[in-house]
């Protein structure tokens, strides 16, 4: 019997190829466009940017008034001043700002020297064209500070060195310049962009809607890989019996092929994602093998318990579809009612969901 | 009379409602035993007792040799060829199976014809030969047949009723569950099921007019 049971998993090899191509493109293109859909709404207005100044002084507060009467800035970005770092992450990470500035404290007086310090650009991951026009504004508008801080320093040591020693008032001059001279050239140096993903969030929505869309796309193979259930009806079962085949043997038997299915589908889309995104884990070939086998066990027990392929497809369109989109799979959580995210915890998929983002993108 | 090798006695059995009650009968070595009914009559039912599928839930069966059942569907695997199909539910080997199928009484059912051909592509009663030939092939004493002959053409059901004399002469057993006059024909006996009761046929009485009453 096991070995009729690998033919015919050999037999259907070709049906998983034409639904993973009928599917798995279909999906990959949505998960290619579709946080271009979900962040649309944001670039057409001002957009707010979080920012922390820890030294409250005559540099930085110059600095910023310079930057925000600039015309490009005014009618762009709204500079929404907080009192920590915290509030910069959670205004970044909620949406309320689509990215912050963190200036550490002693930014100014450290620059050009060996306990220089990196000011921290925060941003979302950007997924669309105007996204990245704005991040791109934001740092040039966070060097503009920079550079704006420097100058203001250099005009008052000169102004004080002057009022003294026109000498020594030269040799400030010149240190300063040259200071100045290797800011603007090392200025890179003195931003560090950071992705708010990376400090507050494990997954941007490009990671979940990837793994929700496998996720989906697995769960639906159940649809398919239910003709592989055709023979197995009461009377298949019956005929087992009376050749003193265990039922639950036919059982793990069947799980085990549709499991081995369910997994090459998996290593198909694999493949395409490591070509596209080129981010997904290596590992998750293995980490995800615990998940496909519930799955696999679920839908033969599905297949068992309904018997006609026809109802199987029913229901694992209706409750997969329904229990995929209350989970946060087909749109994230975050874009969802209250009332949906709170519910989640209760959604079994939810879970699976969970276990297949932190497979693939750990 | 020889010994029965099939014993029913006072068998009633429950399936959400009562499908069989109080049926008494017995089977001897080279008897062919006819079940006639109306649909949902319970000779579907009985078979399944006799094979061991179902325990009644009064009453004894028993059974003295192997059972062998040929349910109404077929427990065919689509995809599969009938030599695919047949090496599932047996351990001997393709030349061995090749041998059954052409040197003994399971020749009348030519299978060895369609060896190579997927079920998905055989007609009705090819699969109902390979279906007999996949439950012969275990050597039965006793083979249960539900309706055996439904929607086949004419050499199909004049070889299967072939197969079964055949069988029969060879001190075989077989239970027929069919709404057939011709099968009737070559039955030793016949029971009418109604209301979940067996009656025993008189000889010579016709199918038609038992379930007319």
């Amino acid at each position: 019997m096991i070995k009729a049971y690998c033919k015919r998993v050999l037999l259907f090899l070709p049906y998983i190829a034409c639904y993973f191509l009928a599917l798995g493109i279909a999906m990959l293109a949505l998960v290619i466009y579709a946080s271009e859909f979900l962040f649309e709404d944001n670039t057409d207005s001002i957009v707010s940017v979080a920012c922390y100044m820890p030294d409250d002084d005559v540099y930085n507060r110059l600095g910023l008034g310079l930057i925000t009467r600039m015309e490009s800035v005014k009618h762009t970005v709204d500079i929404n001043m907080v009192k920590s770092k915290k509030q910069v992450l959670s205004q970044v990470e909620s949406g309320e700002a689509i990215a912050g500035i963190i200036i550490p404290e002693g930014f100014i007086e450290k620059m050009g020297t060996e306990e220089a310090v990196q000011a921290e650009i925060i941003y979302r991951d950007a997924d669309t064209y105007e996204e990245h026009v704005v991040n791109d504004l934001i740092y040039t508008m966070s060097d503009l500070l920079g550079t704006t801080q420097c100058s203001i320093l250099t005009a008052e040591e000169l102004a004080r060195e002057l009022g003294e020693d026109p000498y020594g008032a030269y040799l400030v001059g010149y240190d300063v310049q040259e200071n100045l001279a290797d800011y603007i050239l090392d200025r890179k140096d003195h931003f560090r962009e950071v992705s708010v993903d990376d400090l507050v969030a494990k997954y941007g929505v490009r990671d979940q809607l990837t793994a929700s869309y496998t996720l989906f796309i697995i769960m639906m193979s159940v649809f398919v890989i239910s003709f592989f259930f055709k023979g197995n009806n009461t009377i298949f079962r019956a005929r087992a019996k009376l050749s003193g085949i265990k039922t639950w043997k036919i059982f793990l038997l069947e799980a085990g092929c549709a499991a081995f299915m369910m997994y090459l589908l998996y290593v198909l889309l694999f493949i395409v994602f490591i070509a596209v995104f080129h981010t997904v884990n290596p590992l998750s070939l293995i980490t995800i093998i615990p998940a496909i086998l519930i799955l696999a066990m679920l839908g033969t027990t599905l297949c068992y318990i309904v018997k006609s392929p026809a109802a199987v497809s029913y229901i694992t369109f209706g409750a997969g579809t329904s229990l995929m989109y209350l989970a946060g799979g087909l749109i994230p959580l975050d874009y969802m009612p209250k009332f949906f995210q709170a519910a989640a915890v209760y959604n079994p998929v939810y879970y699976l969901n969970l276990f297949f983002m932190r497979s693939m993108f750990l | 009379m020889a010994d029965p090798i099939v014993t029913v006695e006072n068998v009633s059995l429950k399936y959400k409602k009562t499908v069989l009650t109080d049926v008494s009968m017995t089977a001897a070595k080279g008897e062919v035993v006819g079940l006639l009914g109306l649909n949902g009559s319970g000779k579907s039912t009985l078979l399944s007792a006799i094979s061991g599928l179902r325990k009644p839930s009064s009453g004894t069966i028993k059974t003295g040799g192997k059972t062998g059942f040929v349910t109404q569907e077929n427990a065919l695997i689509d995809e599969l060829t009938a030599m695919d199909n047949l090496k599932m539910w047996t351990p001997l080997s393709k030349q061995e199976i090749l041998k059954e199928l052409t040197g003994t009484e399971l020749s009348i059912l030519k299978v060895s014809d369609f060896i190579n051909v997927k079920v998905k592509r055989m007609s009705g009663g090819m699969k109902k030969r390979l279906a007999i030939a996949s439950v012969l092939l275990a050597k039965p004493d006793i083979l249960l047949l539900d309706e055996p002959l439904a929607a086949l053409d004419i050499p199909a059901k004049n070889d299967i009723i072939k197969f079964i004399d055949s069988f029969r002469s060879e001190g075989g057993t077989v239970f027929i569950a069919s709404h057939s006059e011709e099968l009737f024909k070559h039955c030793s006996k016949v029971y009418l099921l109604k209301k979940g009761k067996a009656v025993l046929l008189p000889e010579g009485t016709s199918p038609a007019e038992a379930l007319n009453d």
